[in-house]
């Protein structure tokens, strides 16, 4: 096998099962987008039809009929608050770990033992945590209470903190010491090295964090499902509206799918560049 | 025990090739030093032979036999690393018996082979620790017991003591040539120090783009290296190279000093042309007019190494060093002379 | 000047990085700290620095204590074996890093930038970030960070460790100039014996975070206090006879393990000690003939270094190194005969050295 040579029907194999694999992925959401735009008649027959005629129908009933956009602007709010909210702690939090050895290890592993834990084990105490905080004044304010965005924020930011931390710690760790050293011995005192040497050197890291956390709030249901009813509902508690009493929507399902996924999956692609730099940066060393 | 033959061997990665189709025969139980500097194709060449990589094009044949096609783990092949490689959670005995145990062999025979390399290497009163107790040059000497307990045909050594100190350094040397003195494997030895190479090899192999500049004794890689490349890359201090231009036949031009070429110096000087390179290793420049060929030179720096002195003076635009007893020196900007034997001199074609 | 008073170092519980430190870095002088690595050599440049802080002891700059201070207020400049440049900052930018931190107008800061970059020939890279220069090149962009402002001390981490053997060779006789131009405190850490012999006003030698000796090139290598400053200043490397000592009406001859005579020396040295003689390779003269106060022994080893030869010599249970020209005939397996030059050796008790008297 030490020859790079091999026979057509092996690199006929190799490819197939290439193809085979990256299909299983792909074909869920390559059927969501062909399910939106399918008759309600042409999306339970079977066998499956990949020929119909395509229709907007279930588009117009998810954004008109059930004002789907409503979800979209709730989960944009929340998502981007807690990522920005996220990535503020998160890095400074990460950035003395790294540094300073906080808690000699131990308070960075219980905050990241708090992900070992279902999120469902949590969800009766944040409810009635939510459900008290609402009805003070404070918590008015801050829209805490139930279904308002304030609640799912802090759920989110408590949910995500942990990882973003625990990311973040070793790509500050990577950055030498004396690149901060240096800097010092230049004048400049310590906030003023994070600001002008550190995070600079860390933004495609901190880029790939919030990526991640943004993506967890996008798709998040559970919380949603529980902490909202209807003012505060994102998009995965929206899609969940389909499923009535009378029975599954499925068409206008996967076309709020289909409206959900979309900002996520161009802003992904638009950053996975910037992303794959970030997973595989480190300082110019000798 | 094994010949080694590379016949236009060739190693590409992806669209670039790293070794140009080289040629070379290393005798068995010789030593070799493959010598450049990093990215020549000297660990690509090594790998090629350990069949830790593929050969892209031509053959390695072992006592005549191609083993293109064979694995690694069959080609008898021992390998030591620069970072060890040994196995932090067991002890020194357990690394060295490590790859008997992979063959199946039996226990007793395996605890007298251990105990056998392991008092060759000095190595009798480590067994019982663990890797990370081990000072770096005991750490070196257990990898390279390990490599050796197989009995292998071929032993490579890559870079192995490149990163120990000076004085670490001459003793895992010296062990390295006496193991080859003892145990007479087919050795080649990766290095980027020129030193190392000189010292432990019976032929030297220099290489840089992919190419073999020289294969050679390490007295005729020093003394009449084949081209600039070796010239510059081999000795320490390294050579001086200053440009000349001939001037007729039989003599040439250096920053506006006329030197008169000896006979063997003709013939190569018709060789190169009307441009070229003269090299001077530092130890033939000497301080004072001494010689009938001098330069006038400007004093940089005299650096005292207490045994001998390094003085760096500039002839022209070109900075030479040379070597001095411990009571010469040059002043920064003082106007001396610098005298040279010319049949010292090596001419090269222009890079 | 620089002073470190009964100064410890060590990192968590157990590392001991420094011990009982005790070292004055004059004014305008080249020091180098030469030592193998984690001896301990980087520990005094980050204390200087104020990157890090002395377990315990002090640290004094002209007779005041600067431990409390922190790096910005040090008045030191470092360039970092890592080069730490700023791999987002273009090389112009790096250079002009420590003078914007300072507040210099940005007039002068390009002048400066200019001038340093011709001096150290890296005009022509400015523009280009780190990440695309040769190895060479982020050397001397990371020097050209550290002496670009004014600073009390120069702290240079094995600047040109990393280099290849050509441009090392090269940078050193640059680095050397540009410290005389300076004229400015400097402290210089390496792992090379070349480096410190050639580039040191004075050179500390460590080893495992004790200073072992402190002096000129000169005495160091003419008066090695003990075996490890002897086995380490010089290269090749001192070989090490063991040796005891016969009294005879006040003079004392030293005698190998087998009874000959190799040397003599004037005062008796501390009885019970164990004796060693230290040789340096080109203090020994071989011949294939036996003479008065010789050893015999055998070569086991020749190494070509180009110019010259090794010959180890194992003589009884020592080996014992000899410079050879490289046109030298002797071959391995030879039995020589060895004749130390009476100059040429150090004699050591218990590892320390001990005076030889006038012989």
């Amino acid at each position: 096998m030490l020859n790079q040579k091999h026979s057509f029907a092996f690199e006929v194999l190799r490819y197939g099962l290439i193809v085979l694999v990256v299909s299983f992925f792909f074909f869920p959401i390559f059927w969501m987008l062909l399910t939106s735009f399918k008759p309600e008649t042409a999306i339970m027959v079977s066998p499956p039809q990949f020929l119909f005629t395509p229709t907007l129908e279930n588009y117009r009933h998810a954004l008109v009929d059930k004002n789907f956009l409503f979800y979209i602007k709730n989960t944009l709010i929340i998502s981007i608050i807690s990522t920005a909210i996220v990535v503020a702690i998160g890095s400074l939090a990460a950035y003395s770990f790294a540094r300073f050895n906080v808690g000699d290890g131990h308070i960075l592993f219980f905050l990241l033992s708090t992900k070992m834990m279902p999120a469902i084990a949590v969800i009766l105490p944040y409810f009635l945590i939510f459900r008290d905080v609402g009805k003070t004044t404070v918590g008015a304010t801050l829209h805490l209470g139930l279904d308002q965005h304030g609640a799912l924020i802090v759920s989110y930011v408590m949910f995500n903190l942990p990882f973003a931390i625990w990311l973040l710690v070793s790509f500050f760790q990577d950055i030498p010491r004396e690149l901060e050293h240096s800097a010092r011995l230049d004048g400049l005192s310590r906030l003023q090295v994070l600001r002008k040497v550190t995070f600079p050197l860390a933004a495609p890291s901190i880029a790939v964090t919030a990526v991640f956390t943004l993506i967890f709030c996008w798709n998040e249901f559970l919380f949603a499902y529980i902490l909202t009813r209807k003012m505060a509902s994102t998009v995965t508690v929206g899609v969940e509206s389909f499923f009535t009493l009378q029975g599954i929507l499925w068409g206008p399902v996967a076309a709020a799918a289909t409206i959900s996924v979309a900002p996520m999956l161009l802003f992904v692609l638009a950053m996975q560049r910037y992303m794959v730099r970030g997973l595989t940066f480190g300082a110019v060393r000798g | 025990m094994a010949r080694i033959t590379a016949r236009k061997l060739i190693k590409r990665y992806g669209a670039v090739q790293a070794v140009h189709g080289i040629d070379f025969d290393i005798a068995d139980g010789e030593f070799v030093a493959i010598l450049g500097p990093s990215g020549c194709g000297k660990s690509s060449t090594m790998r090629m032979i350990a069949g830790l990589e593929t050969i892209s094009d031509g053959d390695i044949l072992f006592d005549g036999k191609p083993v293109n096609d064979i694995r690694a783990r069959d080609r008898n092949v021992a390998m030591s690393f620069e970072n060890y490689a040994l196995y932090a959670p067991i002890t020194v005995y357990e690394n060295i018996a490590f790859p008997l145990r992979s063959s199946g062999m039996d226990e007793s025979e395996i605890d007298k082979q251990v105990r056998s390399v392991a008092d060759k290497m000095e190595l009798t009163a480590i067994l019982g620790l663990k890797p990370g107790a081990l000072s770096s040059g005991q750490a070196q000497r257990v990898g390279l017991a390990r490599a050796l307990v197989r009995k292998p045909a071929v032993f490579l050594l890559d870079e192995p003591i490149s990163h120990l100190d000076t004085r670490q350094r001459y003793r895992m040397r010296r062990f390295i040539k006496s193991i080859h003195q003892e145990f007479r494997h087919t050795m080649i030895y990766v290095t980027h120090d020129q030193e190392e190479a000189l010292a432990l090899a019976d032929r030297v192999m220099v290489m840089s783009d992919g190419e073999i500049q020289q294969l050679a004794t390490p007295d005729e890689v020093y003394s009449r290296p084949a081209n600039a490349f070796v010239a510059g890359f081999v000795g320490e201090p390294p050579i001086n190279f200053l440009d000349f231009q001939s001037d007729g036949d039989r003599a040439i031009i250096i920053e506006g000093n006329r030197i008169m070429l000896s006979d063997h110096h003709v013939s190569r000087l018709a060789e190169i042309g009307t441009k070229g390179v003269a090299a001077v290793r530092p130890h033939f420049l000497s301080l004072g007019e001494n010689s009938t060929v001098k330069f006038l030179g400007i004093g940089f720096i005299t650096e005292e190494l207490q045994d001998h002195n390094e003085i760096f003076v500039d002839i022209g635009k070109t900075r030479v060093s040379l070597i001095t007893p411990p009571n010469q020196r040059v002043k920064r900007g003082e106007a001396v002379s610098i005298s040279i034997n010319p049949e010292h001199l090596l001419l090269f074609p222009t890079q | 000047m620089y002073s470190f008073v009964n100064v410890h170092k060590r990192y968590g519980l157990r590392t001991v990085a420094l011990r009982k430190l005790n070292l004055d870095i004059r004014q305008r002088e080249f020091f180098v700290l030469y030592g193998p690595a984690g001896a301990g050599k980087s520990t005094i440049l980050n204390l200087i620095a104020g990157t890090t802080k002395p377990t315990s002891g002090d640290l004094l700059r002209n007779g005041h204590s600067i431990v409390h201070l922190p790096p910005e207020r040090r008045g030191a400049a470092m360039a970092f074996e890592n080069y730490a440049l700023y791999s987002h900052l273009s090389v112009a930018e790096n250079l002009a890093f420590p003078l914007r931190a300072q507040g210099i107008v940005k007039a002068e800061v390009e002048e400066r930038v200019r001038k340093i970059a011709s001096v150290l020939g890296i005009g022509h890279v400015l523009e280009r970030r780190p990440g695309f220069l040769s190895g060479g090149q982020r050397q001397r962009v990371a020097l050209g960070r550290a002496i670009i402002r004014p600073a009390d001390i120069y702290l240079l981490d094995e600047p040109i460790g990393h280099l290849d053997a050509k441009l090392r060779h090269k940078m050193r006789a640059e680095l050397k100039a540009l410290a005389e131009d300076m004229h400015a405190t400097v402290l210089f850490t390496t792992t090379s014996n070349k480096e410190a012999l050639a580039l040191g006003d004075r050179v500390g030698v460590l080893n495992s975070g004790r200073l072992e000796q402190v002096g000129t090139p000169h005495e160091l290598y003419h008066k090695p206090a003990n075996t490890f400053v002897g086995s380490f200043i010089g290269d090749p490397p001192m070989s090490f006879i063991s040796v005891s000592v016969e009294v005879d009406q006040g003079n004392c001859k030293l005698r190998t393990a087998d009874g000959r005579i190799i040397g003599r020396m004037d005062t008796p040295p501390p009885t019970n000690a164990t004796l060693k003689l230290g040789i340096r390779p080109n203090a020994i003269t071989l011949s294939d003939t036996e003479m008065p106060e010789t050893i015999p022994g055998r070569i086991d080893v020749i190494e070509h270094l180009g110019h010259s030869k090794i010959a180890v010599i194992s003589a009884g249970k020592d080996n014992i190194s000899v410079s050879l020209p490289a046109a030298s005939p002797a071959r391995i397996g030879d039995k020589v005969w060895m004749a130390v030059n009476s100059s040429g050796y150090h004699v050591f008790a218990n590892e320390t050295a001990i005076q030889r008297g006038i012989n």
